[in-house]
């Protein structure tokens, strides 16, 4: 078999694998970085010795490609791009209509793929911002960020909140990195203030499971940007009528403006402007116009929320009928 | 018009880096090597924003920041520091002196992206 060949397949192989293991698309990148990159994740998987393309299309066919090891490789191709404040008049009217609550005691948020937690964390600067202004703090009203990511490492990189120089530029202004970060000993390195860490928590979890027991089912938004478009469409369009059943009725999923213009045009029926005051930056999708499913089999999802364990091998079910692709 | 910026760096490297990012963001770039230098142009013609190094022979980054806040003339001017000096006292200290942002090298178009945003200047 040629070079080129083996390519293909492997091509072909890890397509399969990545949509099987997490929705996710291969990304566009060449023969030579895709082989390279898969033989670091063979070279870092315990003993495995380096692999020749062949032995790394046999692995990948084989059965041999092992649960762990499926992790891995789905690990190396899942993007971990991130910023403070990515699309910052998200975190604008965020903070101006959901994070300034008057009549709620929690606010509550999942970050669906927040990476190594910078999306989470500028949410809980932005509260703590607002709250400094408001002083709602007294009222006892509080923030309740919830931070998945598909990646272990990501989580467990998040869940300390350390960054180096290089992260906490991208998007922190020097204010908020000296109020909400403290310099650790030796230099190149910061870590979030615990009272900022103190309002999110950390979990691994994949988008195609059913979402954990502990996450509260009226959330009032789900962030997932930049995500969606690395996701198999028919994939990514059940990802969101899964995440839009999590919401409360006035709640909002929030997407990267050109995923919402994907997808927003079949599954959200009425500009989301007629559901605020003041139009919300593009990407946000209000709940309340949501169409597809009906409200019935809305209802019916939330039922049994639980009953699909795994959307990449389901096209339809007979409990879940408007999951069926178009 | 496009907004002009005075990159200020005794090395060579970094001044070319900058302009080419700049550029690619429609400043028309200067340049200095030192304090004193990125001073005079200032006197002449304030640009919209100076893009500083701390640690330059003649006259440093801080002193120059100094001495252009205490100008009628440079107190708009929109100083964004950008130098190896990282530790948390220093950044206190740069921002007091009167800088709008603070870069710790290094930095790439991200990171210049991000904080010349900041500041109001993209």
């Amino acid at each position: 078999m040629s070079g080129t060949q083996d390519a293909v397949r492997l091509r072909e192989a890890l397509t399969i694998v990545l949509k099987e293991s997490a929705g996710l698309l291969l990304p566009p990148i060449e023969d030579s970085v895709l082989v390279a990159r898969l033989r670091a994740a063979c070279t870092s998987f315990r003993d495995r010795p380096r692999l020749t393309p062949y032995e790394l299309l046999s692995f990948a066919q084989g059965e041999r490609f092992e649960p762990a090891f499926r992790n891995l490789v789905v690990e190396i191709f899942s993007d971990k791009k991130t910023a403070f404040f990515r699309n910052k008049e998200t975190f604008a009217y965020l903070g101006d209509n959901l994070l300034s609550l008057k009549t709620k005691k929690t606010a509550t948020i999942w970050c669906a793929a927040c990476s190594t937690g910078q999306e989470a964390l500028s949410l809980g600067i932005t509260w703590r911002k607002r709250m400094a202004d408001s002083a709602q703090e007294e009222t006892g009203t509080r923030l309740a960020v919830y931070a998945s990511d598909l990646s272990a490492r990501a989580i467990k990189t998040a869940r300390t909140g350390h960054y180096n120089n290089f992260d906490v530029q991208h998007g922190l202004n020097v204010h908020d990195l000296l109020g909400f970060f403290d310099e650790q000993q030796g230099g190149g390195f910061w870590k979030a203030k615990d009272t900022l860490l103190a309002h999110t928590t950390f979990f691994q979890h994949n988008l195609l499971r059913s979402p954990p027991s502990f996450l509260p089912r009226r959330l009032d938004a789900i962030l997932l940007p930049h995500t969606l478009q690395n996701f198999d469409a028919s994939i990514a369009e059940r990802v969101i009528v899964r995440l839009v059943s999590l919401l409360a009725p006035e709640g909002w999923l929030v997407l990267a403006p050109s995923e919402a213009e994907q997808y927003g045009e079949r599954l959200f029926s009425q500009p989301v402007e007629n559901f605020s005051d003041r139009a919300p930056p593009k990407g946000m999708l209000s709940r309340r116009a949501f169409v597809y499913p009906d409200r019935d089999a809305l209802a019916a999802l939330q039922r049994s929320r639980e009953g699909t364990q795994d959307m990449s091998r389901q096209t339809s079910s007979p409990r879940e009928p408007w999951m069926q692709t178009s | 018009m496009a907004k002009s910026c005075l990159v200020v760096d005794d090395s060579k490297i970094v001044r070319v880096m900058a302009r080419k990012i700049l550029e690619g963001l429609g400043f028309e770039v200067f340049d200095a090597e030192n304090g004193q230098e990125a001073f005079d142009f200032c006197m002449k013609s304030p640009p919209a924003c100076v893009l500083l190094d701390w640690n330059m022979p003649v006259m440093n980054g801080l002193d120059f920041l100094k001495k252009l806040r205490s100008e009628a003339s440079g107190k708009s001017v929109k100083v964004i520091f950008c130098t190896t000096q990282t530790d948390a006292e220093s950044v206190k200290q740069g921002m007091s002196a009167g800088a709008d942002e603070y870069i710790m090298k290094p930095f790439d178009e991200g990171v210049i992206k991000s904080k010349f945003s900041e500041v109001g200047l993209i």
